[in-house]
């Protein structure tokens, strides 16, 4: 127990209420998960009969056999998933906080520069089929494994959460002696700064992983090769056959044959429990960098 | 010059080298003197693990005869139409993709110039590479299948006609004793008996299957002239001209009171409106009955691919429409490299049986081997699994393909019946152009969403609902939408000469 100072202190009754109130959120966020799970294990034909539960009805594991032993395609895609989110998650934040940290130095003659491109390509989007022109005919991305890294590499928002991180964070003083100590450019940043700065890092990172790892716009866009889908996206090309299915039913008409390979309910959850996994344990992870709040505080453009 | 530097930075970053292919155009008609080239070809379906072997196969067929290869790619269900939206948005020169009336929509394709016309006066294309393929789709379907005259793609050659009817469980038909139905029962009142004895017998069974999207509605059999979800139609039988809006009709008023009849004696799942998935329904075996859209043979289908056996009782005549014509067509990018190979590529495959059969069935001995050759019954070989598209209405031409050994041997000349007992419609080749009532149609679209679903399946009063929605879809311009159509449609029945 610590002394709470005079302003933190509250009344217990108001202490009360939030508590409740913060429990319910919690739960709110909880529940659904709990569902997936719990529809993962159970039997496909009690859930027919007797609809969703919240406790497994009729419990087996089937489903994840099922998922499971469609073996080497969810697996390959698992390791596409893995391999793309910590490369990209590496790559990210180097790219990030390094361009973040030109934007933070005063003395940096083409910072206003620099902070505009950033700054205007970040407002003002020229549309899908440009990007794609640029993916497919500049770059060359189209079927290879950098499509799935690159594009998510540069991101002029963490950029600028970064350097107010940056300059709330970092005085200018450290720089100036490490400059007097002889230190080069990049000593400076990776020696003297990045160990200055860790928490900052850990959230980039954190929101780097989760996007790269939740991501299925890029294999959408850019891949057609079955070897480099993702698992996300194989879950959303199951998910949106079910949709779609449902939906031209009625239109395929006399060439009406439906293809019969839907996975099942508990099977498509048992897709998303394990498409959770990984990811979720990333939290607690990082969680040990959040002692302090990053804010994108004033942003001066 | 230091932002020239950050750019090659990024550049280099980014680079990947491609490979370069040569762009060549080739004509003439002999295979010899043409020069080598490299096709690509997209199609729907869901992926199988050997496609690249497949694909290995047929390059190695089609080399020799055409000096090309194809590359093959087929994305999902679900994915299809967005890839190839993207694709075409951005001017890739694929060769040939697969486009319908549901996906990858046809009609939008030709309005936007993506793909090549086939048989333009002057260039006429598909007699000149395609002479055989013009001949066996014959010219009422090539006439539906074309837009103001002209063909843009190639439609695959299969039952050329659809009818509506039902398909019943025989397990269930045999334990009651059910047999007479499929004499006695010739319209949906009919059905009632049988539905009863289920319903006694059988608690856990829904005695005739309604969902969302598919279900007795489809009995009217309406020849819709927009799209399916607004109900602006013509009547089925050729008997009129006029463009009518189908609820205020009194056969769409008496089909939804039995629906309702039905509904309200538990015949029809509870929350039925909102389901969409029948054919999980069908597979768990827990419909008696089910509504569908009918071919020579759909029976036999249907139990391959639920492991239930059903048998089908036909209801409405079958008829010839527009739809059948776009339900499933190859087209050539306009934007192709290689048209004239990419034609004569489709020629082959429409022709050559070896080949047709390999992409639709895989490679004897593996995917599927011989019962009897001479007649082309084959069984599922021992690795089926890792091939069995199960695409025959997209591949091409039906009437060269292979049958299980479980089908009607005799399926192919069923359809061929079923094809010339059909009823051209007069809308043959009729496409509405909705640009001036964009906004109508999305806006009736929306209402269709909210009150078609619970009408279908029978979950509320149609004497309050029907007239509720039919003031909503005033509401949404739906006049306006009958109007513009029936202008367009008596200048196109003046135009092609058929009666007014």
């Amino acid at each position: 127990m610590h002394t709470k100072s005079r302003f933190l202190q509250i009344s217990a009754i108001s202490e009360a209420i939030l508590h409740i109130f913060f429990g319910i959120v919690t739960l709110a966020c909880l529940i659904p998960l709990w569902a997936v799970i719990s529809i993962s294990l159970s039997d496909d034909n009690k859930i027919r009969q007797s609809g969703y539960r919240l406790w497994p009805v009729g419990f087996s594991a089937k489903s994840y056999d099922f998922v499971l032993s469609q073996g080497r395609a969810i697996w390959h895609a698992y390791g596409i998933t893995i391999l793309v989110t910590i490369v990209g998650t590496v790559l990210c934040v180097l790219v990030v906080s390094m361009y973040a940290y030109i934007l933070f130095r005063k003395d940096f003659k083409y910072r206003k520069f620099f902070t505009f491109i950033g700054f205007f390509t970040m407002l003002i989007n020229a549309g899908l089929v440009p990007w794609y022109i640029v993916c497919v005919n500049v770059l060359h991305l189209k079927d290879t494994i950098y499509a799935l890294i690159l594009p998510y590499v540069m991101n002029m928002w963490y950029v600028l959460i970064f350097r107010t991180y940056l300059s709330m964070s970092l005085p200018d003083s450290i720089i100036e002696s490490a400059k007097i100590d002889g230190a080069g450019e990049f000593t400076t940043f990776f020696r003297i700064v990045v160990p200055l700065v860790k928490p900052g890092l850990a959230t980039i990172a954190l929101f780097a992983a989760i996007t790269y790892w939740n991501d299925w716009w890029l294999p959408f866009m850019l891949i057609e090769n079955e070897k480099l889908y993702n698992l996300q996206y194989m879950m959303y090309r199951v998910q949106q056959k079910i949709q779609y299915l449902a939906e031209i039913a009625g239109k395929l008409g006399a060439s009406g044959i439906v293809p019969t390979d839907l996975p099942t309910e508990s099977a498509r959850m048992a897709m998303a429990v394990l498409g959770m996994g990984p990811i979720v344990l990333a939290y607690p992870f990082f969680q040990r960098y959040f002692v302090k709040g990053l804010t994108i505080g004033a942003i001066k453009g | 010059m230091r932002l020239k530097k950050f750019f090659v930075v990024m550049l280099v970053l980014a680079f990947v080298v491609t490979s370069v292919i040569g762009v060549v155009t080739g004509f003439g008609a002999s295979s010899s003197k043409l020069p080598y080239v490299k096709l690509t070809w997209y199609v729907i379906g869901t992926p199988q693990k050997d496609w690249d072997l497949i694909n290995q196969k047929v390059n190695e067929y089609i080399k020799p005869k055409l000096n090309a290869e194809i590359k093959m790619t087929m994305f999902d269900w679900g994915e299809y139409n967005d890839k190839l939206q993207t694709k075409i948005a951005a001017g890739e020169p694929f060769d040939i993709c697969f486009t319908a009336i549901w996906t990858n929509n046809y009609r939008t394709n030709v309005a936007k110039g993506a793909f090549l016309p086939l048989n333009k006066p002057g260039n006429d294309l598909l007699s000149k590479y395609a002479p055989k393929t013009k001949k066996l789709l014959g010219d009422d379907f090539i006439k539906g299948a074309s837009i103001n005259g002209i063909l843009y793609a190639i439609p695959a050659n299969k039952e050329k006609a659809h009818n509506w009817g039902f398909i019943v469980r025989m397990d269930l038909v045999k334990k009651y004793k059910l047999e007479d139905m499929f004499k006695k029962v010739k319209k949906l009142e009919d059905l009632e008996p049988y539905l009863k004895v289920i319903k006694q017998k059988e608690p856990g069974i829904y005695p005739l299957g309604a969902y969302a999207g598919e279900s007795p509605r489809f009995l009217l059999d309406w020849d819709k002239v927009v799209d399916d979800d607004v109900p602006v139609s013509l009547y089925p039988n050729n008997k009129s001209t006029k463009i009518v809006n189908e609820l205020e009709q009194p056969n769409t008023k008496a089909l939804f009171k039995t629906v309702r009849k039905y509904y309200l004696a538990g015949y029809i799942r509870k929350d039925a409106a909102s389901v969409t998935d029948w054919m999980s329904d069908l597979k768990a075996g827990k419909v008696f009955v089910m509504p569908q859209s009918l071919k020579p043979g759909k029976d036999a289908e249907m139990s391959i691919s639920t492991g239930y056996e059903w048998k089908q009782i036909d209801i409405t005549p079958p008829v010839m429409s527009t739809r059948e014509c776009i339900g499933s067509m190859q087209a050539i990018n306009a934007k192709s490299k290689n048209p004239e190979r990419a034609l004569m590529f489709l020629e082959l495959f429409n022709t050559d049986k070896y080949l047709n059969n390999l992409v639709n069935f895989g490679i004897e001995g593996q995917h599927y081997v011989f019962k009897d050759k001479a007649k082309g019954i084959i069984a599922p070989g021992p690795k089926a699994k890792d091939y069995s598209p199960g695409l025959g209405w997209m591949f091409g031409n039906q009437f060269i393909n292979y049958i299980y050994e479980n089908e009607d041997p005799n399926k192919w000349k069923n359809f061929e019946e079923y094809n010339k007992k059909a009823l051209p419609l007069l809308s043959l080749g009729f496409n509405f152009d909705d640009s001036k009532v964009k906004t109508q149609v999305a806006a009736c679209k929306n209402v269709w969403k909210q009150y078609i679903p619970m009408l279908e399946t029978g979950s509320v009063d149609p004497d309050k609902y029907i007239p509720q929605a039919i003031d909503k879809f005033k509401k949404a311009g739906v006049d306006a939408i009958i109007k513009e159509a029936q202008k367009q449609y008596d200048e196109f029945l003046k135009k092609t000469g058929r009666k007014k």
